[in-house]
């Protein structure tokens, strides 16, 4: 071949790595870029800010914090009842789990898609709700003292830790519950039918056969409600009163009512450290379990109302009782809401009315939200859908890199993109309010939808990932050799195949955005109002007839949004 | 003319040396079988003749053109999997149409009469709109036979396209192979490891093993002459006796198998052999011969035998070492033969070859 | 394929979407004065009394921003200034005697004098709390405990604040965190002035049992209160005048510990940096002005800082004036409440 052929190589190589190294490595860069900006630098410079003194940097004030008893105090309790809080959820989401694996009914779907409702619920919304259903003077305990004559209520949950606790196993049992659902429908029957064969009582098989292979769903499930239990802001303050605070109350009420900066830089760093620590845990943990269970067919579900004898049997009555106490602990919070926002107390009349989703659409200014009601609708759905386009498009990117067999550094690069899944968001919000006031880019708009997609970004990798990894690559490989361009093939055959996960992370992208309140309430403008912040301005001035039809608007939304997974997630193409 | 041609292709993954300086070159309008154990490399050869993968180094040539880095669509090579990966979201005709899309030089209407030929090449163009869930496995390897030959590629390689199916639709759909093959005169490489399958239809076979090829010929070469006990025992199924030279001449080979028996064996002659005297030699089942009055004799006991409907496998221990041969039914005094007993066997010394 | 149908709820959600964009983006004309304020002032009434005054004396429009208390908003209003460089207000209404610490160590104000504001002239030396004179007092008044009469027989109510120890007020006082409301830090300060500094922390020690809740702002401990979630709150001495007037009922009553309140005077200011400083100045002196004052009883339920202000006879009779109200002086206040809440927050909170 002699020169000739070595000149060839050469171009060729040289050819081959610009149009396929360049080009790929700035495609994979980009999200990661997007995070480094957006995430990490402004992180890194509250780091910073709550590391520096007069004298450099140091960790004088870390230590001081960490020496103050009250802080001290407030970690423990942060770290209690987040403990507390994982637990309850994991007992009360076996109810919805078992019922939604076991079971056939009308509307079951529905019932599915609306559990997760609670989960994207601004937390003020749903303190109101446990207020109306739980208080001392509430619904269930006027109706327990009237039926029962008592003169105490016999209900005592809130201002304590058990109403916190409940509340958190409010809105993260239903997490649970879904990805313990996903491992009960998948779990092969043959496994307890054996171990029946064999002579094994159920709760035995339960505790042998169920509960182990059920492990790896309960853990992601258990780690995520610990997350979010660990990061509760509003919900800790409106359900137990500012005597029970948490790292995320504390830094938000010293960045913004105590105006104590360097306080809560040393604060929110202390926050990202567990944050960082939790999301290795999360990670480790869905790694220890990932022992996939095989995907086999959906297990064959009872039909709840098959005939009317078995349906009245006094067997089912335990079922029943089950039923109707999950249902009225997830549903009566928010009827309570959907009542208040379409009464109006009148002396002691109680009337109907539509007035307060009337103030919802009225386009005229309001001062008690600094904006218009129907601007903070618009802004909302708006962010909601630039959100959607920003995280799904660096979510699917990570996710095929994520994807990829043979990947090194596969745990780094994960980390790098799940940890926004535990970073506290009042920290994040804080750190792009000050790095966008550094920065040219000043739009409140823009930031809000930065830290959005930030959120976001990890859901999306989890929705997506799966359909990925499963991806049968040949079929992509069939089109490249059959002479379709790497886009041609992913437009062509990837894309319309991974069709049902692309349309589930979008909605959780969108759900989050609509949803999203703590980094928000720091980066907000009046010009940028969104629907949770308009709530809890509204119910921070006791607007509380506006705020319940702001929540209900918002949960509508949230549940189309979450049907929509419902429809997409169980229409997938099967793999053989 | 050679079609396509492989130099010296290396490619590892992290430690493990998946092809190891593997040269092939294959003729126009020829198939060459690529067999070899599960592991030894032969799909991942197959992955970067299509551009899947890239060599660590050698290249690759097609038609004397260097494109060993072209893109996977640029390479006009077309693949058929062992699954198929037929698209699920296309119906039949869809699926067969999509490698068309890509070529600007043809028009609508020749584009859709190309489908139509090959649809109807393949048998299936009652089933045209068709989704692909909806077929039969011999049906949907059809259909990927014909969405890989529509764009017609210069080179086709098919990834063990009838592993997934039945021994009988095997036989069938390799025959319509080869007879596609004939008629659309296309270059094919076919990978598998069913080694019938390989000398049933191949020009050449490659045999390849840890990486390497071991040997390269037609089906007849590789079968009666291999060239390691590797090649021996995977081609057909092949006794592999220990022997040592006992005396040596231009065309004939005396060796000792035990202590006595001694047997020749032709032997060709530019065969140079070790100096140590130990020799393997391959003799197969069906030139063994049951009984007395051949040109070598061996006695040995009979451990087993096994009825095969046209024929019998008888297993023999000859000096510890174990022989199989293959006798048809009729010439067989079937009925005398015991487990436990003596037998005699013998076999043509041009039966035997050395390896 | 989509069906008709389906196109149909397409168009109008597009539709719909588009209204709203274009009623939204209405913008308003005309030169406007911001002011950042506390919700209530907003939700009873006051503002719209405000703006009226305002409109017709100048003929410009008042944008109120007011969507949490007054402390709230004011570090809003710093936070805000801090992060874009620039004032996002032109006047601030509503800051509590005890924020002037904060107020002045963020340096918002501009100065002022009774040039710029005639109308303080009428204001009583007493309630003028600023000594560098850039807030100027609009209302004041007391704070106290309030109680509700239909859970909490009077004869049983607490007359002291020893007597409010007593256990059979178990889990009966909803608080109002000092850190975060000012109706909370004022109720601190009074256990301060009553107990001493070396004092005080022991009397929350005792207290802490009978507290079912701490609410971080005045307006959600109210309404836990009205919700009948416990009898006794911290809250001002004109509430049972408010409940009479509005509800027409006699339920919530006024607990005057030892006859006493603690003063709390709210002020108004203008914000450093704004573009709009005539106008501002024309703001604070229509608030003082007569005719504004005398709205201050019933839609601020206050006492107006103008003395000539006129209320309705009713609203005097039913709002409890503390015989001899305590308060801390503010220069005091300013140097020490850091400290005194960082031991209140490690007493009370801690354990």
């Amino acid at each position: 071949m002699g020169k000739h052929g070595a000149q060839q190589l050469i171009l060729s190589v040289q050819l081959y790595s610009q149009r396929l190294k360049v080009g790929r490595v700035i495609l994979i860069a980009l999200p990661l870029l997007f995070l480094g900006a957006f995430f990490y630098l402004p992180l890194f410079q509250l780091l910073v800010r709550g590391l520096s003194s007069s004298a450099g940097l140091s960790l004088e004030r870390l230590s001081a914090l960490l020496s103050n008893s009250y802080l001290q105090h407030v970690l423990l309790f942060t770290l209690g009842q987040a403990i507390l809080s994982m637990l309850g959820s994991v007992i009360l989401c076996f109810g919805l789990a078992y019922f939604l694996s076991h079971y056939e009914f009308p509307g079951r779907p529905l019932l599915k898609a609306l559990t997760l409702v609670p989960f994207a619920l601004p937390p003020v919304a749903v303190a109101l709700g446990f207020l109306l259903v739980f208080g001392r003077s509430g619904a269930l305990n006027q109706t327990l003292m009237g039926l029962f004559g008592l003169h105490e209520p016999p209900i005592q949950i809130l201002y304590s830790i058990s109403g916190i606790v409940l509340a958190h196993a409010f809105y993260n049992a239903p997490i649970v519950a879904r990805f313990v659902t996903a491992a009960w429908e998948r779990l092969p029957m043959r496994y307890e039918e054996s171990a029946r064969a064999l002579g094994a009582p159920r709760w035995r098989i339960f505790l042998n056969i169920t509960l182990p292979m059920l492990m790896p769903g309960l853990i992601s499930g258990a780690m995520l409600a610990f997350i979010y239990s660990f990061l509760s802001f509003p919900i800790v303050l409106a359900v137990g009163g500012a005597q029970f605070s948490t790292i995320e109350v504390e830094i938000y009420r010293r960045a913004l009512i105590q105006i104590d900066i360097a306080g809560a830089s040393a604060l929110a760093t202390i926050a990202l450290i567990f944050s960082l620590l939790f999301t290795a845990l999360y990670l480790w943990g869905e790694r220890y379990y990932a022992h996939r269970l095989r995907a086999t067919p959906t297990r064959q579900r009872t039909p709840l109302f098959a005939d009317v004898k078995s349906a009245l049997s006094p067997r089912r009555w335990p079922l029943y009782l089950l039923i109707f106490v999950t249902l009225f602990f997830f549903l009566a919070p928010l009827v309570g809401v959907f009542v208040d926002s379409i009464t109006r107390q009148s002396g002691d009349h109680t009337m109907l009315t539509l007035d307060w989703y009337g103030q919802l659409f009225n386009p005229s200014y309001s001062a008690l939200i600094s904006a218009s009601p129907l601007h903070s609708v618009w802004n909302s759905l708006l962010f909601a859908l630039a959100t959607m386009c920003l995280s799904l498009s660096f979510g699917t990117i990570l996710s095929i890199i994520l994807s990829r067999p043979r990947l090194r550094g596969r745990i780094g690069l994960e980390a790098i993109a799940m940890a926004p899944l535990a970073a506290s968001p009042v920290a994040l919000g804080l750190a792009l309010l000050w790095s966008s006031a550094q920065t040219p880019f000043q739009s409140a708009w823009l930031a809000i939808v930065i830290a959005h997609s930030v959120l976001a970004i990890p859901f999306v990798i989890r929705a997506l990932r799966p359909a990925f990894s499963q991806f049968d690559l040949r079929l992509y490989e069939a089109a490249r050799s059959l002479g379709a361009s790497q886009i041609r093939s992913v437009l062509d055959i990837v894309l319309p195949l991974i069709r049902g996960s692309l349309v589930a992370g979008a909605a959780f992208a969108f759900a989050i955005s609509i949803a999203e309140m703590s980094a928000t309430i720091m980066l907000v403008q009046p010009e940028t109002l969104t629907m949770p912040v308009s709530v809890y301005y509204l119910l921070s001035s006791r607007q509380f007839g506006a705020a319940s039809a702001m929540s209900v608007l918002m949960m509508l939304v949230l549940a189309f949004s979450f049907v929509l997974i419902e429809r997409f997630s169980e229409k997938r193409f099967q793999f053989s | 003319m050679t079609q396509l041609e492989l130099r010296q292709i290396s490619k590892k993954f992290g430690n493990l040396t998946a092809v190891d300086r593997v040269s092939l070159s294959v003729n126009e309008n020829e198939l060459v079988a690529l067999v070899g154990p599960s592991g030894c490399g032969k799909t991942t050869l197959l992955r970067l003749i299509a551009g899947f993968e890239q060599p660590d180094s050698g290249q690759i040539l097609m038609g004397g053109q260097n494109i060993t880095h072209l893109r996977p669509e640029e390479r006009q090579v077309g693949i058929v999997f062992q699954d198929y990966a037929l698209f699920p979201h296309m119906n039949v005709k869809t699926n067969v149409a999509y490698g068309l899309r890509f070529s600007s030089s043809m028009s609508t209407a020749a584009k859709r009469d190309r489908v139509e030929e090959f649809l109807q090449l393949v048998g299936l163009s009652e089933l045209r709109s068709r989704m692909p869930e909806e077929l039969s496995a011999g049906q949907q390897q059809r259909v990927a036979l014909a969405r890989t030959l529509a764009p017609q590629p210069r080179v086709v390689l098919l990834d063990e396209p009838f592993s997934a199916l039945d021994q009988k639709l095997r036989h069938e759909l390799r025959f319509d192979l080869k007879r596609l093959q004939h008629a659309l005169k296309i270059t094919m490489i076919h990978v598998t490891h069913d080694q019938e399958e390989a000398l049933a239809i191949a020009e050449q076979v490659a045999v390849m093993n840890q990486g390497q090829i071991e040997q390269i010929g037609t089906p007849r070469e590789v079968y009666q002459q291999p060239r390691t006990t590797f090649v021996a025992r995977f081609i057909g199924r092949g006794n592999v006796l220990q022997a040592r030279v006992v005396s040596a001449e231009n065309k004939l080979l005396v060796a000792r198998l035990g202590e006595d028996q001694p047997i020749k064996i032709a032997k060709s002659s530019g065969q140079s052999l070790s100096s140590d005297g130990q020799i393997e030699i391959l003799i197969r089942p069906e030139h063994v011969q049951h009984g007395s009055g051949f040109e070598n004799q061996l006695r040995g006991t009979l451990r087993g035998i096994e009825f095969l409907g046209e024929a019998l496998l008888l297993h023999i221990e000859i000096a510890g070492q174990d022989v199989i041969a293959k006798i048809p039914v009729s010439s067989a005094k079937s009925e005398k033969l015991t487990e436990g007993q003596s037998v005699i066997i013998g076999f043509s010394s041009n039966d035997a070859a050395i390896i | 394929m989509l069906k008709a149908s389906k196109y149909l709820v397409l168009i109008a959600l597009a539709a719909g979407f588009i209204w709203m964009g274009s009623a939204v983006s209405l913008s308003q004309q005309g030169s406007t004065l911001t002011v950042y304020t506390y919700s209530s002032f907003v939700s009873y009434g006051m503002a719209d009394v405000v703006a009226q005054a305002f409109k017709s004396a100048t003929g410009a429009d008042i944008r109120f921003v007011a969507t949490s208390d007054s402390r709230a908003m004011l570090s809003r209003l710093i936070t805000e200034r801090d992060a874009r460089g620039e004032a996002p207000a032109d006047v601030f209404v509503g800051v509590e005697v005890n924020d002037l610490k904060t107020a002045r160590a963020h340096d918002v104000f501009e100065s002022l004098s009774t040039d710029d504001v005639p109308n303080l002239a009428n204001i009583p030396q007493e309630i003028q709390f600023d000594s560098e004179s850039k807030l100027i007092p609009y209302e004041h008044g007391f704070i106290t405990l309030i109680y509700n009469s239909t859970t909490l027989k009077p004869e049983d109510a607490p007359k002291t604040f020893q007597e409010l120890l007593d256990p059979k007020y178990k889990k009966s006082i909803i608080m109002i965190d000092p850190r975060t409301s000012s109706v909370g830090l004022s109720f601190l300060l009074w256990t301060i002035s009553k107990f001493g500094e070396s004092g005080y922390l022991d009397y929350w020690k005792q207290l802490k049992p009978n507290l079912l809740t701490i609410t971080d702002s005045w307006d959600s401990a109210f309404d836990l209160f009205s919700k009948g979630e416990a009898p006794i709150m911290v809250s001002f001495s004109t509430d049972h005048a408010y409940d009479l007037i509005v509800n027409g009922s006699d339920q919530i009553q006024v607990l005057a510990l030892e006859g006493q309140g603690y003063r709390t005077i709210f002020g108004a200011g203008i914000v450093k940096g704004t573009k709009q400083e005539a106008l501002a100045k024309q703001l604070l002196n229509i608030l003082l002005s007569p005719q504004v004052q005398s709205q201050i009883a019933e839609t601020e339920w206050m006492i107006p800082a103008n003395p000539n202000a006129q209320a309705r006879l009713l609203w005097f009779q039913n709002v409890v004036f503390p015989g001899s109200p305590e308060s801390l002086a503010a220069e005091d206040v300013s140097q020490n409440v850091d400290h005194w809440i960082d031991q209140w927050v490690n007493t009370v909170l801690s354990n």
